[in-house]
């Protein structure tokens, strides 16, 4: 009874915010620019005669604020701030962009941010995390972009988006509304077991499959010389102080799993109650054996102290053989062919469990939110330019492939860095490229895959010749195909959402957990200290955020 | 009259100075009442809930406070001693030597590192301390087993303490050298006169010259007791060593922007300030009592 009553209290109160909201919004514009806004009138009374995509007769221009691109590629002279895609933006929709800010750095971008909302100076459009889009939408700084998806987002959009059935787009909207655009975080960003394939033969060893095997693997690395350069300068497993995240290079997420366990992922147990799963017992038991392989040096003993550039720096300079990342990571291995000529890397799944199965958490729908700052007078220009871009980026508009022909530009030159794609766009990709290669014919074959087809075709030819073809090789073609593998076993969490207790917690049992994790492994404290360690954590708070959650995710 | 318009010049030439310091540090002041909200960025200062001392028992319930206080007065004491004597010592060895151009080289050269940002510095060191790194090169020589240094809590805080002296060293020594040359030379003559030794003459007469100028640094450093180097810190630790290298800078930090507890953070800030000024007041204190320092 109560419930129906709250169903229908929220209906009629959604229904009214949205009257009130076309109403201020065409206030607004009249108020703004009456030439725009005449154009506007127009698909309001008959949004189906009109291009959805025509320019504007004025040119709009917005703000924007977002994370930059680090080691950018463009040809000299061109910017982010200035290039043929915000070009082509501008021609084909008459929407100007002016950078407000961009910062390269992830971590600095997301303080920029904060402070941007903290001092209520925000740009027009941003992409921000999750708490951020929060803290927005609590404080009512945000537009309501239902009205402007739905009548100007473009068929491919909408397309990638129904592709989650509703699992990304449900998830944004609050009161009904949608407040951002979401990213969507495709599948098979898992971690893929990556081989020196060239070691394994010197070694006359075979593609590891259980955690053992991939134990001996490692040790076999790290003790026989795969080099045969006579010195002992190779590294075992490659790790990285952040132990586990989705997503993630070098993390040793698949060896918990083997286990069973899923550490910082909120998961219903046996009695359907929700557990954290750092602190399930399973946790131990993968935290012993990391401690095991540790101990007999089969993980980079400094693995604790290296960052991202320093594992890369060990794979450039044929050191490390063995490591987990996800299947993009191709173009980080293919920098060791540089070095070492016959450096050849696999990807496999692994390591699998007892029953065969490669356990996965599955990732979180999305992490990134586009939004549009409440008052600014053009919302839906904000969805044009999406639509506009990704017609131009996956090369639905034919156009756009002479943008940077064949330079290999990253594409997050364009003005709005908010991926999306299907699902399962990978695997999918993958075997297109698959057939496409056998059938020696990219006929089949998407406009935006044919560049990478024929990177990939060229690289059968000439293995290894052209590092950026030998890249997209190892990513698209050995990393794709095992994305989609079947020994995947996906474990859903109940939750991803952010409570308000972690909020005020969160950095503190962040800080018990790694620092507790990463002394066990490197023994600087008992494997026991892990008994201690779940008490001190729910005592800590974890008890009041796992209530917190529960009733999140009951709801 | 004349005397009225000449201090009015030197009013006016306060006023800009005076402008800044109220626009950068007593206006901003205000935003410690952040330390008493439970403060929500886009709610602004006005309009978020007061909480009282809320923030601060949370921050005192914190089982992690009392080890993050600890290790930063510990790791800054270590380092206002270490600040102290070695370029006093360097200073006294440098003013021995001979040549001119010797002294004047040496005394750049180990001025240089105080001009380099922590960034780079500590890219250096770390490259220096990993485990195929120089000094476990050297360490090898000798037939000892290599030392993870960054990740062991036994050296990071000594790592923290001698990377902190080469860093800045040079620049506490320009002040003893000047110090050096304000002795009067007759005091050296008399001595050599009375067949007094080096030895002598260094103990006798420029060791208790500078003894003031020691006593002043190290009572003004006190105010510095719980600024134990965030960017130093910041850039060196990893979570292995939060056990003794986990500072309250870097805690605010943590909580503070990265997970925007403003609150808490500030709250955190605001009793490092309150603590430093009342070292401030005591330094004071002493240094105008024992140091002959005077400020107003």
């Amino acid at each position: 009874m109560q419930l129906v009553m709250a169903a229908a209290l929220t209906a009629s109160l959604a229904a009214c915010s949205q009257n009130a909201n076309s109403g201020n919004g065409a206030n607004e514009q009249n108020a703004a620019a009456e030439g725009t806004g005449n154009t506007q009138n127009k698909p309001d009374n008959a949004a189906a005669d009109a291009d959805p995509l025509a320019p504007y007769e004025e040119t709009v221009t917005f703000t924007l604020g977002r994370q930059g691109v680090a080691g950018n590629n463009l040809p000299a002279g061109d910017t982010l701030e200035s290039n043929q895609f915000l070009k082509y933006v501008e021609d084909k929709l008459n929407i100007k962009v002016q950078y407000d800010f961009s910062v390269e750095d992830g971590e600095a971008y997301k303080q920029k941010v904060n402070l941007a909302i903290a001092s209520s100076q925000i740009p027009d459009v941003m992409i921000v995390d999750e708490n951020q889009y929060k803290q927005l939408a609590e404080a009512d700084m945000l537009a309501d972009l239902t009205e402007a998806y739905d009548k100007y987002a473009s068929p491919l959009i909408k397309q990638y988006y129904d592709s989650y059935n509703g699992r990304v787009l449900d998830a944004v909207k609050r009161d009904g509304k949608m407040l951002a655009l979401p990213d969507t975080n495709i599948a098979g960003n898992n971690q893929l077991l990556w081989v020196r394939g060239d070691w394994l033969k010197t070694l006359d060893l075979q593609a590891p499959s259980t955690l053992d095997e991939v134990a001996a693997v490692a040790k076999a690395f790290k003790e026989q010389d795969p080099d045969r350069n006579g010195a002992a300068d190779t590294v075992g497993l490659l790790g990285d102080p952040n132990l586990a995240t989705d997503g993630a290079f070098f993390t040793f997420d698949p060896i918990f799993a083997a286990y069973g366990a899923y550490p910082g992922y909120w998961l219903k147990d046996e009695s359907g109650a929700v557990v954290n799963g750092s602190i399930a017992p399973e946790m131990k038991d993968a935290l012993g054996k990391l401690r095991e392989m540790y101990a007999a040096g089969l993980i980079d003993e400094e693995f604790v102290t290296r960052k991202w550039n320093d594992n890369a720096a060990q794979v450039a300079s044929g050191k490390a053989g063995i490591l987990f990342a996800p299947w993009f990571a191709g173009w980080m291995l293919s920098d060791s062919v540089k070095n070492d000529a016959k450096a050849d890397w696999i990807a496999l799944t692994a390591p699998l469990d007892e029953s065969g199965k490669r356990n996965l958490a599955v990732s979180k729908p999305s992490g990134q939110y586009l939004v549009v700052r409440k008052g600014f007078e053009h919302p839906e220009a904000i969805v044009k330019t999406l639509s506009v871009q990704y017609e131009g980026l996956r090369l639905k508009d034919p156009a756009a492939a002479e943008l940077y022909k064949g330079l290999g530009v990253s594409w997050l030159n364009w003005p709005l860095n908010l991926q999306l794609n299907n699902e399962n766009t990978v695997y999918e990709g993958y075997l297109r490229l698959k057939s496409a290669v056998e059938a020696k014919d990219s006929a089949s074959l998407p406009a935006d895959q044919v560049p990478t087809y024929d990177s990939i075709v060229k690289n059968l030819e000439n293995p290894k010749q052209d590092i950026a073809a030998y890249a997209n090789y190892l990513a698209y073609y050995v990393g794709g195909s095992e994305v989609g593998s079947d020994k995947l076993n996906r474990i859903e969490p109940v939750f991803y959402g952010q409570t308000e207790t972690m909020a005020k917690k969160g950095t503190n049992l962040t800080k018990l957990e790694n620092e507790t994790f990463l002394k066990i492994i490197t023994g600087n404290a008992p494997l026991d200290s892990f008994d201690d360690f779940v008490a001190q954590w729910k005592k800590q708070g974890g008890d009041e955020i796992t209530q917190e959650v529960q009733q999140e995710a009951g709801q | 009259m004349r005397n009225r318009s000449f201090i009015l010049n030197y009013h006016l030439m306060l006023i800009p100075g005076a402008v800044l310091l109220f626009i950068f540090s007593i206006v901003p002041m205000f935003g410690v009442a952040i330390a008493f909200q439970d403060y929500i960025p886009t709610k602004g200062i006005f309009a978020s809930e007061w909480v009282g001392w809320e923030n601060f028992g949370y921050m005192f319930s914190l089982p992690d406070s009392k080890q993050i206080f600890v290790n930063t007065i510990s790791i800054a004491l270590m380092k206002i001693a270490a600040g102290l004597v070695v370029p006093f010592v360097f200073a006294l060895l440098l003013n021995e030597a001979r040549i001119v151009l010797f002294k004047r080289t040496i005394q750049t050269v180990v001025y240089l590192p105080h001009f380099m940002s922590w960034v780079i510095l500590s890219g250096i060191l770390i490259n220096m301390l990993t485990l195929d790194g120089l000094v476990n090169q050297i360490l090898s020589w000798f037939g000892r087993e290599p030392v993870m240094f960054l990740s062991s809590n036994a050296w990071f805080r000594p790592i923290l303490v001698a990377s902190d002296v080469w860093k800045e060293f040079g620049f506490s020594t320009i002040i003893y050298l000047a110090a050096l040359t304000s002795i009067n030379a007759s005091l050296y003559e008399a001595a050599s006169i009375d067949g007094a030794s080096r030895l002598q003459k260094l103990l006798y007469i420029t060791v208790p010259a500078l003894l003031p100028t020691v006593i002043l640094l190290a009572t003004l450093s006190l105010g510095n007791v719980l600024n134990a180097g965030f960017e130093q810190i910041l850039n060196l630790y990893n979570p292995l060593v939060y056990e003794t290298g986990d500072i309250i800078d870097t805690y605010v930090y943590r909580t503070g922007l990265q997970e925007m507890q403003f609150g808490l953070a500030t709250a955190v800030g605001l009793l490092k300030s309150a603590v430093s000024f009342i070292l401030i007041l005591i330094s004071y204190g002493l240094a105008y009592r024992y140091a002959n320092y005077r400020i107003f």
